[in-house]
């Protein structure tokens, strides 16, 4: 369980690798340092092993993985803040679900007859499918950035909207 | 466009590929320069004091930009004087109209090949997207998952649950869709069948031998060798005649950094993509204590993207250059003082040896008074 905070932290590096810029390093860097810790005191108190500590970890790591994807995606689309602030409503709307029609999409895991899963189905190829159709027409690092930011917001999305949906386990 | 120009090609190639290399360079210094002084400029500094500073990094990145169409042209410019007098090195002298001629035909299509070997290599995630096509792959095993195909962990074993039939219809696509099945429906949770799927080492170590290593049979059929096909292929593009090493060569010593370096950034890069599937994976399994397909994958895609997207950058391709500059440097330095310690060694021991046998000379007097 204790392992995904990998998530976060390889995700961070890489993350303010691409984003090269003092400011986001720090940002992103205390945030990984301070799950890191929050991560050694679980384990130490051994509330790591029980479902009400455990499942919100979870959903946190998730959270802050999917984070750092947006950030790469906001780098490779030019940092332009509009493109920010459709990404952070796209997590944003991506997390309200999952946790509002959190039953819904835990059943979607469970018995995938549900509108949530085909949606979430959905999301992932049309993201690839757009990215591949960018990086086909462009040529060489033109449409390349596209297709990163297209497949980092989708992957992003369905990340953070299955996550949520596991704390559906705490009712 | 009569008359004749000379230049010696190698040298063209070689002052190519160093200028391209520090166009990279100042790209990145560009950029720390746009966000620095944006940042100062952000802090509304008091005018009369400390006037706004002009956009200086986007100065810098617009001469980095000129400055690798130029240093690409000169590279052209050497591989035309190359093409028309093959087999010759040394001052080359040429007609301008069949250099001319030279620079017009096929160059876009090298042009091409050049551009296409800075951004394929360590693209790790190529393997990644065929592991999820393949049979037996992500894919079939999320389409299997969507047909009510269950993994779920009870009682220290696996219960494979729903959709077991899947071999009553004989269509493609349900073939494609049974690939991803297991053939029993109850497993021990520390068996190998399963254990990868929830367990967080076991599933690192799986991912980590499918990348990396050509004994497993998974290395082939994943698909990880075609991006180290895709690496080492652009490294030997980049070094043959029409790649941006061409005077190097294969016998250089650039040429064998540049393969260690990217079978390094390789192995790297497929370790840290292993570690977010194993984790992403461990992780659902422990939320929703049953095996939620296509989350690992898809965390492993978006971390090889991720690394991929930084390599192709002119960040990633700068730091790319110093390893394998790096690398050659510490090589020298290795081997000078593996020669200096040799050569102080040897005058040690052959000082060792003088003084020792001073001394027994010395000693032989009082040995034989005493016999």
């Amino acid at each position: 369980m204790l392992g995904a905070v990998v998530l976060p932290a390889i995700a961070g590096a890489i993350a303010a690798a691409i984003a090269w810029d003092a400011a986001w390093t720090a940002a992103i860097g205390a945030l990984v340092l301070l799950d890191a810790a929050v991560t050694v005191a679980l384990a130490a108190s051994g509330r790591a092993t029980r479902p009400g500590w455990a499942i919100p970890y979870i959903v946190v790591q998730f959270d802050l993985f999917a984070a750092f994807l947006a950030v790469i995606a906001y780098v490779a689309a030019g940092r332009s803040p509009g493109v920010a602030a459709g990404l952070a409503a796209l997590l944003l709307a991506a997390a309200a679900v999952g946790h509002a029609r959190r039953r819904e999409v835990f059943r979607s895991a469970t018995a995938p007859d549900s509108w949530v899963a085909r949606a979430a189905v959905a999301v992932p190829p049309l993201g690839f499918a757009g990215g591949v159709t960018g990086y086909a027409i462009g040529r060489g690092l033109g449409a390349f950035p596209l297709s990163v930011a297209v497949i980092m917001a989708a992957i992003a999305f369905v990340m953070v909207l299955i996550a949520h949906a596991a704390t559906h386990r705490l009712a | 466009m009569s008359g004749l120009s000379s230049a010696i090609p190698a040298d063209l190639l070689a002052y190519s590929a160093r200028g391209m290399d520090h166009a990279a360079g100042l790209g990145v210094v560009g950029k720390g320069l746009t966000a620095t002084l944006d940042a100062l400029n952000g802090s509304r500094p008091e005018p009369s004091i400390l006037p706004r500073v002009p956009a200086l990094g986007d100065d810098l990145l617009r001469l980095a930009t000129a400055k690798v169409d130029t240093d690409q042209w000169v590279g052209r410019v050497g591989l035309a004087f190359q093409a028309t007098n093959a087999g010759t090195t040394g001052l080359i002298a040429t007609g301008n109209d069949t250099l001319a001629a030279e620079l017009g035909k096929g160059s876009g299509i090298l042009d091409d090949l050049r551009s296409w070997s800075r951004v394929a290599k360590n693209q790790w995630w190529f393997p990644t997207v065929v592991a999820t096509l393949q049979p037996g792959g992500g894919l079939p095993s999320f389409l299997a998952w969507l047909k009510g195909y269950r993994l779920v962990e009870k009682d220290g074993y696996v219960i494979a649950k729903g959709w077991r039939y899947v071999f009553d219809d004989s269509s493609i696509f349900q073939r494609y869709i049974q690939t991803a099945r297991l053939p029993g429906t109850r497993y021990r949770l520390d068996g190998t069948e399963v254990r990868p799927f929830m367990d967080f080492e076991t599933g690192f170590w799986r991912n980590f031998s499918d990348g990396i290593n050509p004994a497993d049979a998974r290395f082939w059929k994943g698909g990880a060798w075609v991006g180290w096909a895709l690496t080492y292929g652009a490294d030997v593009f980049d070094y043959s005649s029409w790649g941006d090493h061409a005077s190097e060569g294969f016998a250089s010593k650039g040429f064998v950094n540049s393969l260690a370096v990217d079978t390094g950034i390789g192995a790297a890069t497929i370790g840290v993509s292993a570690l977010a599937s194993a984790g992403a994976a461990a992780a659902t399994g422990a939320a929703f204590g049953s095996v939620v397909p296509g989350v690992g994958t898809l965390a492993g895609l978006a971390v090889g993207l991720g690394v991929g997207f930084f390599m192709a950058s002119p960040v990633g391709q700068h730091v790319r250059t110093e390893l394998v500059d790096g690398l050659g440097s510490a090589e020298d330095w290795a081997g000078h003082a593996i020669s200096t310690g040799y050569d102080d060694a040897k005058h040690w021991a052959g000082s060792e040896l003088h003084n020792a046998e001073s001394f027994f000379t010395s000693m032989v007097p009082h040995i034989g008074f005493h016999l």
